[in-house]
């Protein structure tokens, strides 16, 4: 399972993931913290009536791109160095 | 990126012009009248194959032309997608009576439950209440006391139990994702609902703070699948919508279940892989108002829609 935080701008069209992390790498309260965490400063940056940020949980990026076909083709953004 | 244009079957099962000049191409596009189309329903799909011609050719304005572009541009994966389901309809031999014969067959004896439950916005408003009385995060009508965290935690066991009820080895094709609402917007959409007088939309009115898309290979499978979530929700089940037998606007199917968790209600939807695809092609253009799109552009993909059913009915039936 990943757990995947993602944007989407209904006015431009735009969608990006943001963050993608696999369950068991860390433990589970350490990831859902960190997505947390990320939803949050996304929608800080954000005007959530033009662009929602989307939390979700699938298989695969491949799973939750076939589900939402607005990600079809979404670019992954690099995390921060 | 061509535009490819054919006439519904009934006409001629379609030719396709392989090497097209882009002249010719460049021809149909710009030099068309405005007049409406004397042929019934016309029909559309873009691919990179040339042009599909039927006995004529749909008289399509300007505006219609832009906007095909514009959804071109923006689903250029969706509208393959779709160009090729009408591709394999053709190359099937398909033609408008024997798909219409399968198709009613199909809605009398549909595989997936079908009808959607009466009243139910009467069932949610007084789930929301019983929510509301016993939790004070779902009383709320700010969406201030929303709790991410405990959302995160409930999506993640209603996937978990996805799972088990849809295991790979029996789903292959099936995509599962679930959602928890982030907090900003949740607070949009229930602020947004208690604008003026009104303030008594809660938390526990939303049915989608969890929600989760399971899009099956088939139809088969879909039926196979609401059957397995109506017996493993039982009772728990607030609500059902069918899409499926009574498509919403723009060619939309699928089937929603409004389902009690025990602290809040979710959204289940379930779909086919093909289906999905045709439907977030409009959602976003036509539902969302800052994306404006002409009706006629708008009429063309609910037939595309309605065309995949089609293709998704014959191959239920074994029509390939």
């Amino acid at each position: 399972m990943v757990t995947i935080v993602a944007s989407w701008d209904a006015a431009s069209g735009q969608s990006l993931i943001h963050m993608v992390l696999e369950k068991g790498v860390e433990s589970d309260d350490a990831r859902r913290a960190r997505a947390r965490q990320k939803v949050e400063e996304l929608e800080s940056q954000f005007d959530s009536s033009r662009v929602e940020v989307i939390y979700s949980v699938a298989r695969s990026l491949d799973d939750f791109r076939s589900t939402d076909p607005r990600f079809a083709s979404a670019p992954l953004v690099p995390p921060p160095s | 990126m061509s535009i490819c244009l054919f006439s519904d079957g009934s006409e001629d099962a379609g030719i396709i012009l392989g090497g097209t000049p882009a002249s010719f191409v460049s021809n149909i596009t710009t030099n068309l009248e405005p007049a409406p189309s004397s042929l019934d329903k016309p029909y559309w799909s873009l691919a990179d194959q040339g042009v599909l011609a039927g006995s004529g050719l749909a008289t399509l304005t300007p505006k219609y032309i832009n906007d095909i572009q514009f959804l071109n541009d923006r689903y250029a994966g969706v509208t393959d997608k779709l160009a090729q389901s009408e591709t394999d309809a053709l190359k099937m031999g398909y033609d408008e009576v024997s798909a219409m014969g399968l198709h009613s067959k199909l809605m009398q004896n549909p595989p997936w439950p079908s009808g959607s439950t009466p009243d139910m916005r009467a069932k949610i408003t007084a789930k929301a209440k019983e929510l509301a009385a016993q939790n004070p995060e779902m009383s709320c009508t700010t969406g201030d006391q929303y709790d991410f965290s405990k959302a995160q935690a409930k999506v993640e066991n209603v996937y978990s139990d996805l799972l088990d009820l849809l295991p790979k080895e029996q789903y292959p094709d099936a995509k599962i994702a679930a959602r928890a609402k982030a907090p900003d917007s949740l607070k949009t959409k229930v602020s947004g609902r208690n604008q003026g007088d009104s303030k008594d939309f809660t938390v526990g009115h939303l049915t989608d703070t969890v929600g989760a898309r399971i899009d099956v290979g088939s139809l088969a499978d879909l039926g196979s699948a609401a059957k397995k979530l109506e017996a493993h929700y039982g009772d728990k089940i607030v609500g059902r919508l069918d899409y499926m037998s009574d498509p919403g606007a723009n060619g939309y199917r699928a089937l929603h279940y409004i389902v009690d968790l025990g602290d809040r209600m979710a959204e289940i939807q379930v779909s086919t892989n093909q289906l999905r695809a045709a439907d977030l092609a409009t959602h976003d253009t036509i539902y969302k108002p800052l994306v404006p799109i002409s009706n006629e552009a708008a009429e063309q993909l609910r037939t595309a829609a309605d065309r995949i059913m089609f293709v998704e009915t014959m191959k239920y039936f074994g029509a390939s």
